[in-house]
């Protein structure tokens, strides 16, 4: 199947783009200490303001894209190469299934 | 002698190569980094990258818990959260990206040097000429690593 | 004069109708000036030891490239394994055949594979005319330039050590492997090649170009310095400019016609007339 030059394009564009947001993420929480009593609170305020929202929607996709095709290639190096549409049912149902749940919890507090 | 290159001829060609000995490893060739630097990372991107995706999808699964409630989250924080787990992650993150920033240059074929004639004794221009990219992106994961747990650090410490 | 030194040798056999499981064997050979290379040791135990043990070899000069196998645990050509080398630190020489193969016997692997995968990327030039390219009418022009794109990977001599090391084709039995996806970069930059589009079909998959992540052992092993790697992540470059449409350096062949108004140099002497008829 010619065109699979696209998924390792997106692959290369989403995993440098992918760096920036996982720096982000992570300067929320470096730094802060550990504290588990105030952290629903924060949570809450956090995902209420649309722009966040807007970046977690963009950074799920984006986490999910690359986590899937890079779970594709490893299934399917795996079974030898024999088994590639199987392989890749599997891994769009699961990307589905966790976008789907990840898109409730952002936007839960959004319309809230 | 003839006897014996008669008996040898007489099988069939499908019959000889069932005896062939299978010496393919499978995927157990991904865990075992041999003969150059770039196969152990390659190996370290593989499992970080599976081990990645799993925690992707618990990390899901558990902020998804904060749609249930507040006192439903903080029962779970306070019963299983263990920070070490996510010191873990964050190091795993931190070397998977880094080292992805060189797989995005060099599969683009940047940094691995033009094709020339080689000369002996062969060093090859593609594992040479990003050696230095592949140490420097390794210390800035050092770093990385070191400023992801420092939280933990003075936690323990404390 | 100093004793000889003996050489163990570990050697891998497997005998394919004794249905038994594969053994290590173990023999002594002495180096002397006809023993200096693994290759030399290997025909030492043939005519000397045992005259069962079965192994590939032809030109003894890394030309042929049929006596790969693991020497010490890393893939080599036996003629150019050195024993000297080998052995400073120890005494031993394991011997095993090439991964990634089924095993015909001892240590002589099945390379079909090999082969196979090779011709599927179409290692030859294609030109859009094909009455041109059969029955030329003149000559095709390239710069130096051009050459040095693909001289590296014509040096590639099939002997399969890059295949053998690497991880991918282990799990992946689809996967075109480095060998001939170092080809197919090296007829896809020639400029007289017009099939890049011919051979993205095979090329642009899953277990084609894109089934390489780069982890370098085809060139960390091969014994001519090709470099596959490099090749494979030019090609990668190559297609996304293609597919992308911002691949600048294509030519087009450039056919010159033949120079029939030749003139010999005075200076140099006319070839002797033939002494044989012709057919």
């Amino acid at each position: 199947m010619a065109g699979e030059w696209k998924f390792w394009f997106l692959q290369f564009v989403t995993g440098a783009i992918l760096v920036a947001l996982v720096l982000t993420h992570l300067s929320l929480f470096i730094g802060n200490g550990y504290h588990i009593d105030n952290s629903y609170n924060e949570i809450q305020a956090h995902l209420s303001s649309p722009a966040w929202a807007a970046f977690y929607i963009i950074f799920l996709t984006i986490v999910l894209y690359h986590s899937h095709n890079g779970l594709r290639n490893i299934l399917s190096e795996w079974t030898g190469g024999h088994h590639d549409k199987l392989v890749t049912a599997i891994v769009i149902v699961l990307g589905v299934v966790f976008w789907i749940i990840g898109m409730h919890t952002i936007l839960y507090f959004l319309v809230r | 002698m003839v006897c014996l290159s008669y008996q040898s001829q007489n099988k069939s060609e499908e019959e000889k190569k069932k005896k062939w000995y299978n010496n393919i490893p499978g995927f157990k060739a991904w865990l075992s980094p041999k003969y150059n630097s770039e196969r152990l990372m390659f190996t370290i991107q593989r499992v970080t990258g599976f081990i990645l995706v799993l925690y992707i999808y618990v990390h899901i699964i558990i902020t998804g818990l904060t749609t249930l409630g507040q006192s439903t989250w903080n029962y779970f924080l306070s019963h299983y959260d263990l920070p070490i787990f996510e010191v873990i992650i964050a190091m795993i993150v931190g070397i998977h990206g880094l080292n992805g920033i060189r797989l995005i240059i060099t599969e683009l074929g940047y940094s691995i040097g033009k094709p020339a004639v080689p000369e002996y004794p062969y060093k090859p221009k593609s594992l040479t000429k990003q050696k230095m990219l592949m140490y420097a992106l390794m210390i800035v994961a050092a770093i990385f690593i070191i400023v992801a747990a420092w939280d933990y650090i003075v936690f323990l410490v404390r | 004069m100093a004793e000889k030194r003996v050489i163990k040798f570990r050697i891998w056999r497997y005998d394919p109708d004794s249905n038994g499981k594969p053994t290590y064997k173990e023999y002594d050979v002495p180096l002397s000036s006809k023993v200096t290379t693994v290759l030399e040791a290997l025909d030492y135990i043939k005519a000397n030891l045992d005259h069962t043990l079965s192994f590939r070899a032809s030109c003894r000069m890394a030309i042929c490239g049929s006596d790969g196998m693991i020497i010490n645990g890393k893939p080599m050509l036996a003629c150019q394994a050195r024993i000297d080398d080998l052995t400073k630190n120890t005494n031993v020489i394991e011997i095993r055949p090439m991964e990634n193969y089924k095993v015909i016997r001892d240590v002589v692997p099945d390379l079909t594979p090999l082969f196979e995968k090779h011709k599927k990327v179409k290692p030859y030039l294609m030109y859009k005319d094909e009455k041109e390219q059969f029955n030329p009418t003149g000559e095709f022009i390239q710069s130096r330039e051009e050459l040095d794109l693909f001289n590296q990977f014509t040096y590639c001599i099939k002997c399969g050590l890059c295949y053998s090391a690497c991880p991918v084709v282990a799990a992946d039995e689809e996967f075109l492997g480095p060998q001939a996806l170092a080809q197919a970069f090296r007829y896809c930059v020639d400029s007289r090649d017009q099939g890049l589009e011919e051979r993205l079909k095979i090329l642009d998959d899953k277990h084609g170009v894109w089934g390489c992540h780069f982890s370098g052992s085809c060139s960390a092993v091969c014994p001519k310095g090709v470099d596959p790697a490099q090749g494979i992540q030019l090609l990668k470059q190559l297609i996304i400019a293609y597919r992308l449409g911002v691949r600048k350096v294509k030519h087009e062949p450039v056919v010159k016609p033949l120079n029939t108004e030749f003139k010999p140099n005075p200076k140099i002497p006319l070839a002797p007339p033939f002494t044989a008829k012709k057919a």
